[in-house]
């Protein structure tokens, strides 16, 4: 009970919080450097248009596909890379998956810039 | 067996008759509704009298346990309205044998008779409402695809109004075992078995009783849940309106004398003052709403509503009088409105249309017609000879013995009753009839038609003027004083 | 391995698994793989099924397994054959409702419920190029998210106060672990459209072809509700849930019934159609007691069938607006019929399941002392019947169009039996179940 209370007294804060900046503070105005691309504080050196293309995407979600799958080893790479049965066959199957991800990515062409 | 069959060979007679052509379709709903009502006459033919319990039961085996529980029974009051509508079903075939009908029209006044057939000898609860609900779908789709102008709108308006009464009910019902269960420990919605041990001492009974009652009520119709009733008997075609006054009305009654007296016998009795008043309610509001219509199918229609409330003034007396005369009531109603009905639609399928002013010097033109008219108009009304005087005096002397005062407003009912139907009858028979009026186009009735109206007729002066059989037949399955 | 699951038979779940692993691998022969892919995932999905229906497959949700499967069905077989990409997703999804069955650890309950969601907004999101479709699948993505989210700030929560991920041992009644498992509770409650998270769903319904919706109201549903059970049975009888639940499931009815009877388009109306017996599933995981399981897994059954049913004929008729339904009973008589027996059995008419479907909430409701949720249940009953009698109105009383409706393309031949089937199967349900099931077991 007194954790919803507490709860209560948390939300209510926030919105009152929240309400009362929206209303008493300034009028959030877009000028000067506010709506330039942000690079560490330098103005910035690539120009307008020149962004990846929007289908990079896919590579960036491929990347973290895999770099997550790096991450999963690291149990086995701290145990000093002796495994024992059961983890044997664990490890098989997740490389295994994730080799047939790879697979399969290639062949549907997803790797091709 | 017997009653299994009793509610499945209609069911199956439907799907039948729906497959074949339109006119093979009429002449075998004819033959097999006559069979079903041989059927049951010979049913109960073993049925000794003067013995109202509940007999020709069929279980599954030894009475077991359980909540959903294959139990049905009739006692002398489900099979007199059983054969009330096996008795009404030819009757509406042979009315309609003229009109050019689909086979599906045929067929839903099969499933119809079979729904209400499961509705008055189911003893087990679920059972009863599953046929409670089911009998409005063919209803549904006999007033919306074969009535009158406004039938998608009445047909909607019946559902959803008495939707409402059944959503009542069924909280009503689910509620009752599972008091029984928490006051005796067993699981049962047998009625008999409910019975046993009388839930409605309880607090919560009294809410169980408000949610049937409500459930029941909007069926009769008792004011002022009558909303549905004067759309959906106008709209619907002369066989459906037939049925739905004739029979389905009487499943209100039928719940009220089955579910709730002999569940709440303290509640009933201390409820009197609220069931009486709105059935002389009832009785006087409908007269007065009859006495202002201008469409004859609508008058009539109120006409039911005010008989009706005869039949719930004299039920709650909770006296012998009172409680067979509302049994004998039904009967008889069923009787007078259905002839009613069967009336107004012939002339409606003749003459195209039902206002009161459109017609007049019938009786020279249809003496037939005239006849039987005025033979059901005046059972209908309650003179002496003809049955709803028997069952008008006795609800109203059962209403003497507990409230004098009830009971002469209900007696200004049959005042009104006259009141409204024998100037209707001058006003449509003996009136003035305007050159090229519609009643130039009206002949008079054929053999079947008059067939199926002489029938009604000798009930009517059969029941008038011989009671008594009936009568004890009924006294003991109402016997809840 | 064996606290994740539950041993000693993860069979099953490697059956699905390599269903979809072999559904993806149809995608490297050269030719596109067209009705290959799908008959690999459905043979695949129904052997599974089969194999977690044996004894030695325990836990609380192995029964449950054929029920995503059969939702899953008609998706599948009216797929159309374009490659092996909607078959995976499919698979996938109901992959990740069969861990979710199986999960005893909250890490496989939440990787459970993203499994099942994520091909689900894939899904959407490629039924076409419309915006409309895009937008429904981003709303549906974004609050699903919003829910997974929630899902793990209330598993964090309860970690920190019971020092256990474990759905195994009771949770005890500190404040703070029942609060936990309330805010996981919001994940399921998400799935099924609750009021007040229910807002991706006309959106989401509308935008999905028939066979999407009917894969999405049936299976979807079945799995946020076992999730909901689990969840409630972890809290134990006594707990925030055996009012909350009520509250939520009666208030998502009747918004949902309020909702749907000023919908001109069938799919909005199915949507807040389902969303209505979401609510009256909701109340019944709230009130079942001990028998919640079976009566829900029950209700499920016939609701998978009155459910698909209805989607299916309209995938039948080509029928988009409530107005395109006039003349259907002339047009095409057995369907208008078929379409009554479902919608009625949707609306809880007797002798339809449906009609003992929603027996079995009122006598839940009214066993766990809960009256007011009986009376908000016959209010919705009726609420609800106003559109569904206005369905059945449409198709039967009003008159057809003058002008011939376009002309649909022709539905693939399956369609019309599966609309029997599912039809059939309604009403056998509500014949056979009375008598079969023993209702009073479940109570008390």
């Amino acid at each position: 009970m007194g954790l919803a209370i507490d709860l209560l007294v948390v939300l209510a804060l926030v919105a009152a919080l929240s309400l009362a900046s929206r209303l008493l503070g300034p009028r959030p105005r877009m000028e000067g450097d506010k709506g330039m691309p942000y690079e560490t504080g330098m103005p910035p050196l690539a120009q307008p248009g020149a962004h990846p293309w929007a289908s990079y995407y896919r590579f960036a979600v491929l990347f973290v596909i895999f770099d997550v799958d790096l991450a999963f080893l690291a149990p086995w790479l701290v145990q000093g890379g002796r495994p024992d049965a059961g983890m044997l066959v664990a490890l098989t199957a997740f490389l295994g998956l994730v080799g047939f991800t790879l697979a399969y990515v290639w062949r549907k062409g997803a790797l091709e810039c | 067996m017997a009653l299994t069959l009793l509610w499945t060979v209609p069911m199956a007679a439907g799907l039948a008759v729906w497959l074949l052509a339109p006119r093979r379709a009429r002449r075998a709903a004819l033959g097999l509704s006559l069979a079903i009502l041989a059927y049951a006459v010979w049913i109960a033919l073993p049925f000794s009298r003067g013995e109202g319990n509940l007999r020709l039961a069929e279980l599954p085996g030894p009475l077991s346990e359980g909540l959903i529980h294959y139990f049905f029974a009739v006692d002398s009051l489900s099979l007199s309205l059983i054969w009330l509508t096996a008795l009404l079903h030819p009757l509406c075939v042979l009315a309609a044998w003229s009109e050019d009908r689909p086979s599906a029209y045929w067929a839903s006044f099969f499933f119809l008779e079979g729904g209400l057939f499961g509705v008055f000898t189911a003893q087990n609860l679920f059972y009863f409402y599953a046929f409670w609900d089911f009998v409005l779908i063919p209803m549904f789709f006999i007033i919306g695809l074969w009535g009158s102008e406004n039938r998608r709108a009445a047909a909607v308006k019946f559902l959803l109004y008495t939707f409402l009464g059944s959503m009542a009910l069924l909280a009503g019902l689910v509620a009752l075992p599972v008091l029984h269960h928490r006051m005796t420990g067993i699981w049962t919605w047998d009625v008999p078995g409910l019975i046993a041990t009388p839930v409605g001492a309880t607090p919560a009974g009294r809410w169980i009783f408000a949610a049937l009652a409500l459930g029941f009520a909007v069926k009769i119709p008792l004011w002022p849940l009558h909303n549905w009733l004067p759309d959906a008997h106008t709209e619907a075609p002369a066989g459906g309106s037939v049925m739905l006054a004739g029979v389905m009305l009487k499943m209100g009654v039928y719940g009220f004398l089955r579910v709730i007296l002999p569940l709440f016998p303290e509640i009933s009795r201390a409820a009197f003052p609220i069931f009486g008043a709105l059935g002389v309610i009832n009785i006087l509001y409908g007269a007065l709403c009859a006495m202002a219509q201008t469409d004859l199918k609508r008058l009539i229609a109120f006409t039911s509503i005010s008989h009706l409330g005869f039949c719930v003034a004299g039920l709650f007396t909770l006296t012998p009088e009172g409680l067979t005369g509302s049994a004998l009531q039904l009967i008889n109603h069923g009787i007078s409105t259905g002839g009613l009905f069967l009336l107004v639609g012939m002339l409606y399928s003749r003459a195209h249309t039902r206002r009161l002013d459109a017609f007049g010097e019938l009786a020279g033109r249809a003496p037939r017609l005239a006849v039987f008219f005025a033979v059901i108009l005046l059972s209908s009304i309650g003179l002496p000879g003809l049955n709803g005087f028997v069952g008008e005096l006795l609800t109203l002397a059962g209403l003497a013995r507990v409230r004098l005062g009830l009971a002469a407003l209900g007696a200004c009912g049959t005042v009104l009753a006259a009141a409204y139907g024998i100037p209707t009858y001058q006003r449509v028979f003996f009136g003035p009839c305007a050159a090229g009026s519609v009643s130039e186009r009206v002949s008079d009735l054929d053999w079947r038609e008059s067939l199926a109206l002489a029938v009604l007729c000798a009930f009517a002066l059969g029941l008038g003027l011989f009671p008594g059989p009936l009568l004890r037949f009924l006294t003991p399955a109402v016997a809840l004083w | 391995m064996t606290s994740l699951l539950v041993a000693p038979n993860p069979l099953p779940l490697l059956a699905f698994g390599v269903t979809v692993l072999a559904v993806l691998a149809t995608g490297f022969a050269r030719r596109r793989p067209g009705a290959t892919a799908r008959t690999i995932a459905a043979t695949g999905l129904v052997v599974a099924a089969a194999r977690s229906c044996d004894p030695g497959a325990m836990g609380l949700g192995a029964g449950w397994t054929p029920l995503f499967v059969a939702g899953a069905l008609p998706f599948l077989a009216l797929l159309p054959s374009a490659g092996e990409v909607a078959p995976a997703l499919i698979a996938s999804s109901v992959l990740g409702m069969a861990v979710l069955a199986w999960a005893r650890h909250l890490f496989a309950l939440f990787l459970g419920l993203e499994l099942m969601s994520l091909p689900l907004y894939l899904l959407l999101a490629r039924q076409s190029r419309e915006r409309r479709t895009l937008e429904a699948a981003l709303k549906y993505f974004f609050s699903g998210s919003l829910a997974a989210g929630l899902f793990l700030m209330g598993m964090a929560l309860l970690y920190v106060s019971t020092g256990s991920f474990s759905l195994d041992q009771a949770v005890p009644a500190r404040p703070a672990a029942q609060l936990a498992l309330v805010l996981m509770g919001c994940a399921p409650l998400f799935k099924l459209a609750a009021f007040p998270l229910h807002f991706w769903l006309p959106d989401a319904y509308d935008a999905a072809s028939p066979e999407l919706a009917s894969f999405m109201s049936t299976s979807v549903k079945a799995a946020g509700a076992l999730m909901l059970l689990k969840l409630s049975v972890a809290l134990g009888p006594d707990s925030y849930l055996t009012w909350i639940l009520p509250a939520v499931g009666a208030a998502t009815m009747t918004v949902a019934n309020l909702l749907a009877l000023r919908q001109d388009s069938l799919h909005r109306v199915l949507a807040y159609s389902s969303m209505a017996h979401a609510g009256t599933l909701i109340l019944l995981a709230g009130t079942g007691g001990e028998g919640a399981l079976s009566a829900t897994a029950v209700y499920l059954w016939i609701y998978l069938f009155m459910n698909a049913g209805a989607w299916l004929v309209l995938r039948a008729g080509g029928l988009r607006r409530v107005s395109d339904l006039r003349g259907l009973s002339a047009r095409r008589p057995i369907l208008a019929l078929l379409w009554a027996v479902v919608i009625l059995s949707l609306a809880g008419i007797p002798p339809t399941g449906g009609f003992f479907a929603k027996l079995l909430v009122f006598l839940a409701a009214l066993q766990a002392d809960k009256p007011w949720a009986a009376a908000a249940l016959a209010l919705n009953g009726l609420l609800a019947l106003g559109y569904y009698a206005r369905l059945v109105r449409e198709a039967f009383l009003e008159a057809a169009p003058k002008e011939a409706p376009a002309a649909e393309t022709e539905p693939p031949r399956l369609v019309p039996i599966l609309v029997c089937v599912c039809a059939l199967g309604a009403l056998w349900l509500g014949l056979w179940a009375p008598a079969a099931v023993g209702v009073e077991a479940w109570l008390k």
